[in-house]
């Protein structure tokens, strides 16, 4: 079959032209290889290697998955607070070519995007104030968007300035875990032009008991970390009270996740990648329903003091301990004048007072046993004048007071009246190396060793122990102070850990974490023990004079609260013991410089022949009106104890906790849990 | 007949290369949707974990206690026998 010229001319010309192709393929190929040297420059001003890897590399991407922070839990497996999973929201704009030709429409399409990115974050059904929620998001996103893109620098109309970019990321939120919220911006994602929504993986910490347990289990915020030449390198992660200070509960390894995108930035699937390492676990030593009933105690007393706000007390603390094992199982904090709890001490470790009366038991103890104190010896206790004092000859005459007159008295008798001068003279057994020992037996100067941030330590006044002061003058004024349970200050849970190595007779440390699993495997923290100080029959003649002051003999200090329990019922005579205390004292409050307080405070045990529960109650008013430990601390401490052994009884029995009979006493708002991202 | 022959192999390149692209585009738009699918599978999980916490917290004894008051507070009515014949 022939060809005509014409036919033949047109195929050479397709297949010349064909031809050029590989031509053109080959010049490039060329031009970039030999004559680029194998890189290529980018316009960021970065150079690319032209290798096949690199070709990979340029659609791959990694995405990050941050390991979870720990899980606290309570004794018995609650959680008190856990990592969950959430997203964070990064959006890439860009102001598309139509609208960059003019400011004012640049600008309305910006504010187009912040509203299109508030309206989807609303999305959410629980919100209970959509509007207020849309505004706030609104004016955050605006705001981001406009440091962003430096709008304020455009003109009010024309073209963008040279230089303006018109692409920019900006953090949308963190924390996003509600699905009808991520299903709206996925669906923005996909509709509207000109956003590029990054989910990124993160984790939202929540809190399911946050009323009751805030200052106890803390909260962690992010903080800067600056180079040296003050420059922000990154945020960490700081636990800023409570059990979050815990080292374990520290993020463990991050996972990865590899991914390609298309061209335009879309993600494909390639796999699930190495996942983060699993959260650690911490076993806190907390009784979840004890805090309940300790939180819900302590607030009904403080509120209870007056109906005026201002006459209530300044503030308290309430906390129980598990004698066997020093584990706290509750440690609940009030505060009159405190807004929000965040930021307030926790008044168990972070405030201090004076302990007055409730030393008592442990000095006698220590002089029972160090100081051979005979508990059948006889003082004479006895006062004169309207105000029951004494100068007590034992110390160089220092006038002394009680609250009554008190006669003859035995020790046993000096703890149930609580007797001022029977307790000096008893005080005066001791030397100045004697105090000094006490001090370190009870640990009213060590710290805690709880790991807790920013722990008040309590101390001696440093008047006493200079070196110039003589043991005469260091009696009379240091040691019948001490004797009294003044010139020393103390936090709640160091009188807690105090009366703890007295009735286990030997030095004791309180645990706030029971065990810790980190990478599946559990290790348990053990009780601290330390040296035996006190023999068991020291231990019960002191138990049994804290019994004796839960009657209702005339004489004896708890005399009001087994009254009124009495009334409701309840007879504690012979069910629980424990010591009053009341000191008057001065204190620094902001605003208002030094003011006279009064602490009223209270410690208890029950069951009171074999004791397992020991509770301490302290609040602190800044008014000089009496103020009794008896009348106002004991009430909430006796509470607990009795929940503590019927919570007890009903675990026994295999039933549930029991809810207050009495409406509004749950000592729970009806919030939600709170949700705390914790600034990541 | 050799161009004819020529024809044909280009004819054969071209069909193969589109087909090459068009199943890699399917593949792509595959991966794609099963990405858009993890993703929906994953913040389904985010919200099942979300949800279950806040179930536990609105069920602790204490609300449901507090519910009950504000509805007999409320004067609703409780009802002391089985509603339907079949509970």
């Amino acid at each position: 079959m022939a060809m005509t010229v014409g036919e033949r001319t047109r195929l050479r010309f397709f297949f010349g032209a064909l031809g050029c192709v590989p031509l053109f393929l080959s010049g490039w190929f060329g031009w970039l290889q030999v004559l680029q040297a194998g890189e290529m420059k980018r316009p960021e001003g970065g150079r690319v290697a032209l290798l096949a890897q690199a070709a990979e590399v340029q659609h791959e991407r990694r995405e990050h998955l941050p390991g979870a922070r720990g899980t606290i839990v309570d004794r018995h497996g609650a959680i008190l607070a856990m990592d969950c999973d959430a997203f964070e929201v990064r959006a890439e704009i860009t102001i598309p070519r139509k609208h960059s030709a003019d400011c004012k429409d640049a600008r309305a399409y910006l504010l187009g995007m912040s509203r299109s990115l508030a309206d989807a974050l609303c999305r959410d059904n629980g919100l209970a104030d959509r509007t207020a929620a849309r505004a706030e998001h609104f004016t955050r996103i605006r705001d981001r968007i406009e440091a962003a893109f430096a709008w304020k620098d455009f003109p009010a109309d024309g073209p963008l300035p040279a230089g303006a970019k018109r692409v920019r990321e900006i953090l949308v939120d963190r924390g996003v875990a509600v699905l009808s919220v991520i299903e709206a911006l996925e669906e923005l994602d996909r509709d509207q032009d000109g956003v590029l929504l990054h989910m990124q993986h993160d984790h939202a910490r929540v809190y399911p008991e946050r009323e009751v347990t805030y200052g106890l289990v803390g909260y962690v915020e992010d903080k800067p970390v600056l180079s040296p030449a003050g420059k922000l390198l990154a945020y960490r992660e700081t636990a800023l009270a409570g059990l979050e200070a815990v080292p374990e509960l520290l993020p463990g390894a991050p996972g990865e996740r590899e991914f390609h995108v298309d061209s335009k930035s879309h993600r494909f699937f390639t796999g699930v990648g190495r996942s983060a390492a699993s959260p650690s676990r911490v076993e806190s030593t907390i009784d979840l329903e004890l805090q309940k009933a300790a939180s819900r105690e302590l607030e009904r007393q403080a509120l209870a003091v007056s109906g005026d706000a201002k006459d209530r007390p300044l503030w308290g603390a309430l906390l129980m301990v598990e004698i066997a094992t020093g584990d706290v199982l509750a440690a609940a904090s009030w505060h009159r004048d405190v807004k929000h709890p965040r930021g307030a001490a926790f008044t168990p470790y972070q405030l201090l007072y004076e302990p007055g009366s409730i030393v008592k038991p442990l000095l006698f103890a220590y002089a029972r046993e160090h100081k051979e104190l005979d508990w059948d010896r006889s003082f004479d206790c006895s006062s004169t004048g309207a105000d029951h004092h004494l100068d007590v000859p034992e110390v160089g005459g220092r006038r002394v007071r009680d609250d009554h007159g008190c006669g003859i008295l035995t020790p046993h008798g000096i703890l149930v009246n609580s007797s001022n001068i029977g307790s000096v003279k008893v005080g005066s057994l001791l030397s100045r190396d004697d105090w000094r020992r006490y001090l370190d037996v009870f640990g009213f100067e060590r710290t805690l060793g709880l790991q807790m941030p920013a722990e008040l330590v309590g101390y001696a006044s440093k008047k006493g122990w200079l070196p110039g002061i003589k043991p005469a003058a260091f009696k009379k004024w240091t040691g019948s102070s001490y004797s009294i349970g003044y010139e020393h200050q103390v936090n709640a849970l160091q009188m807690a850990r105090a009366y703890l190595t007295l009735l286990n007779g030997a030095t004791r440390e309180l645990r706030m974490v029971r065990a810790v699993e980190v990478d599946g495997q559990r290790r348990e923290r053990s009780v601290v023990a330390g040296s035996r100080e006190f023999s068991p029959q020291t231990i019960e003649e002191v138990c049994a004079a804290m019994r004796d002051v839960l009657t209702d003999a005339q004489e004896s200090t708890g005399r009001h609260v087994v009254a009124a329990f009495r009334k409701e019922g309840v007879e504690l005579q012979g069910l629980l013991g424990g010591k009053t205390g009341t000191a008057k004292s001065r204190t620094t409050i902001k605003g208002k410089g030094t003011v006279e307080v009064r602490n009223a405070s209270f410690v208890g045990f029950a069951p009171a022949e074999a004791p397992r529960y020991l509770v301490v109650c302290v609040l602190q008013r800044d008014d000089s009106a009496r103020f009794y430990g008896g009348s106002y601390a004991a009430p909430p401490a006796v509470r607990l104890l009795l929940e503590a052994l019927r919570l007890e009884e009903r675990r026994r029995l295999g039933q549930g906790p029991q809810v207050s009979a009495t409406p509004g006493s749950s000592g729970r708002s009806p919030r939600v849990a709170e949700t705390g991202q914790a600034g990541r | 007949m050799k161009w004819v022959l020529c024809g044909l192999t280009f004819a054969l390149s071209v069909v193969l290369a589109v087909a090459t692209v068009s199943i890699r585009a399917g593949n792509t738009r595959l991966r794609l949707e099963l990405a858009r699918e993890f993703r929906s599978i994953e913040a389904r999980r985010m919200e099942v974990g979300r949800l279950s916490l806040q179930t536990a917290e609105h069920a602790t004894p204490e609300r449901l206690c507090d519910r009950l008051r504000e509805l007999l507070r409320a004067g609703g009515v409780v009802k002391t026998q089985e509603s339907s014949s079949w509970q």
